[in-house]
């Protein structure tokens, strides 16, 4: 099986455990009571596992070589287990929030999830490029990218912090204001720390980046126009990553952006703390897709 | 416990190296330790060589010759050690030269002349001998872009003890952000402003060899060794806890840190397969 396959197979399978059990270390996912028992944990773990099927299934498309069958399998274990969070409602099965909310946070892909997650079946995401052998080193590198995130755990923590952590939580959180060495350490940590939910933050920003930049430039227009829907999908399967879903939920976003640029900046004499917050805003708004107010 | 290797001094290959040689007619694999910065070709890993030697590992063991290989940390460049290192591997892998060569010859009792040949390599990095290895690896493989025959040192099994492929753990923020998006205007801000350009020079260097590697991974997947066997201690505190995106991970080992994590003994002898293969 190929290095990929055989990555994605592992860390599939150990997320699709620990969504099985509250209080269960599944590989380097750590579910702890509070976090299991409010499911948000479990409902971040599903987007993730579903950005991994979408960005497989372009792969697919593009005619990348990959453990197909096999990664099916594991995947399948995952739609058993949404459909066993459907709710009894007298002689009907209800939809459970969980797989509602999963499907609506992937819009461009909401008829393929409602197949596959409520009816079981697999349809492959619309993808109609014309020449699609050349996008082929791109998309490796954005599976790269991808899974990269995946083995992160702090990318996971980062995301729930900034969505769900209760708000008291969250103060004690931004609070600890960690060192630069800290946050370095933070690499791999499954709990959610502050230097982890700092370390997270950065690792996704990075990755993302990369992603953005790896579709490179294109000779022809038949490239271009191949090139944008293929940005356009992936940027689809991973936008959930940057959705703050509430106004809270970017202010946190917002509060670690602007402890990192203030401890920055203390470093540096005024005039290079300015240009360094202009090149970290840039930075950031480039990888988080923002606008500049 | 049984002696089955016996230590040469390889003065005339390379200064301060050694070897520890199997008394093993059969022979076959290489493995080649490197030692980090400030580290010692043969302190830097402890009991390795003694516990290859105990009875439960000798299956694997036996048919092989641990090299140790030393360099100049303190004063060479990271591409200076990865031509020496290089040098090394030519004079070792996967025929040894005459001087080598006649040591395996004496060790396992054979007549002088006789054909040593190794068929697996094993590279062996700690810390900076990590990126040692990289950049050697890296080197090696920009020539298959020159179409010329591929080295046989491609083939080789990386394993890697907490390396230093990202660097030293920041003293600053504005080192750790330089570190994780190693960007131009970020880099030239630090040098400028804030730190010294020397730890910025490795920054640099470090995410070239890093870039290199990936590259030749993506258009050469067939080398194995351009994918690192990694693994880090749980109480790593001097390194960037960090593998390229190809590498395959390890869980960190509990109780270990920076320095204790290569060093084999009664108790941790879970490096030895590791090493090996055998995980």
């Amino acid at each position: 099986m190929d290095t990929f396959s055989g990555r994605v197979i592992q860390i599939w399978q150990a997320k699709v455990q620990a969504l099985g059990g509250a209080n269960t270390r599944g590989g380097n996912v750590y579910l702890d009571y509070r976090r299991a028992r409010f499911g948000f944990a479990k409902s971040l773990i599903v987007h993730e596992i579903t950005e991994s099927i979408l960005l497989i299934a372009a792969a697919h498309k593009l005619g990348i070589q990959l453990a197909y069958e096999e990664l099916e399998s594991v995947a399948e274990k995952l739609s058993e287990w949404l459909q066993a969070q459907d709710i009894a409602k007298g002689n009907k099965l209800e939809t459970s929030e969980l797989v509602s909310g999963v499907i609506s946070d992937f819009p461009r892909f909401q008829k393929v999830l409602e197949l596959r997650y409520l009816h079981g079946q697999i349809e492959e995401p619309d993808l109609p490029l014309r020449i699609p052998e050349t996008l082929m080193k791109s998309f490796k590198a954005i599976l790269r990218w991808h899974l990269s995130m995946l083995e992160q755990p702090t990318v996971l923590s980062y995301l729930e912090a900034v969505r769900t952590l209760p708000r008291q939580d969250w103060k004690e959180l931004i609070n600890q204001q960690p060192g630069a060495e800290e946050v370095a350490r933070a690499a791999d940590t499954e709990e959610m720390t502050s230097g982890a939910v700092y370390f997270g933050f950065l690792f996704m920003a990075s990755a993302i980046s990369n992603l953005n930049s790896a579709i490179g430039p294109t000779q022809t227009s038949e490239e271009a126009a191949d090139s944008a829907l293929m940005l356009e999908f992936v940027r689809g399967a991973l936008d959930w990553r940057l959705d703050f879903k509430t106004p809270e939920s970017f202010t946190r976003f917002e509060d670690i952006r602007a402890a990192i640029v203030k401890a920055t900046s203390r470093e540096l004499p005024y005039r290079a703390a300015q240009l360094f917050e202009d090149e970290f805003e840039l930075i950031i708004n480039g990888a988080f897709n923002l606008i500049p107010a | 416990m049984s002696m089955k290797h016996v230590f040469v001094e390889l003065h005339g290959v390379s200064a301060g190296s050694k070897a520890f040689l199997s008394t093993n007619k059969l022979a076959d694999t290489a493995l080649v330790f490197v030692h980090g910065f400030t580290g010692d070709p043969i302190r830097t890993w402890k009991d390795f060589p003694g516990i290859a030697d105990i009875k439960a590992h000798l299956l694997h063991w036996t048919t092989s010759d641990l090299y140790f290989f030393n360099y100049q940390d303190a004063t060479k460049s990271i591409d200076d050690s990865s031509d020496d290192l290089e040098r090394f591997l030519n004079k070792v892998y996967p025929s040894p030269v005459d001087v080598v060569e006649d040591s395996c010859n004496r060790v396992k009792k054979q007549p002088q002349g006789t054909p040593i040949r190794y068929s697996r390599l094993i590279l062996v990095g700690h810390s900076e001998g990590g990126v040692v290895i990289r950049a050697c690896i890296a080197e090696l493989g920009k020539r298959l872009y020159a179409h010329s025959a591929s080295s046989p040192i491609l083939g080789a099994r990386v394993v890697l003890f907490a390396p230093a492929l990202f660097g030293f753990l920041p003293t600053n923020w504005l080192g750790l952000l330089c570190q994780i998006f190693p960007l131009k205007q970020l880099i030239d801000l630090a040098t400028t402003w804030s730190i010294p350009a020397a730890e910025m020079r490795d920054v640099r260097t470090l995410d070239q060899v890093r870039e290199i590697n990936e590259k030749l991974w993506c258009d050469f997947p067939e080398h194995e060794a351009f994918i690192a066997h990694v693994v880090f201690g749980e109480n790593e505190a001097v390194v960037r806890r960090q593998r390229y995106l190809q590498d395959h991970k390890y869980p960190a080992v509990k109780g270990k840190d920076h320095g204790s994590v290569c060093k084999p003994n009664s108790e941790y002898q879970e490096p030895l397969p590791f090493v090996m293969g055998a995980d």
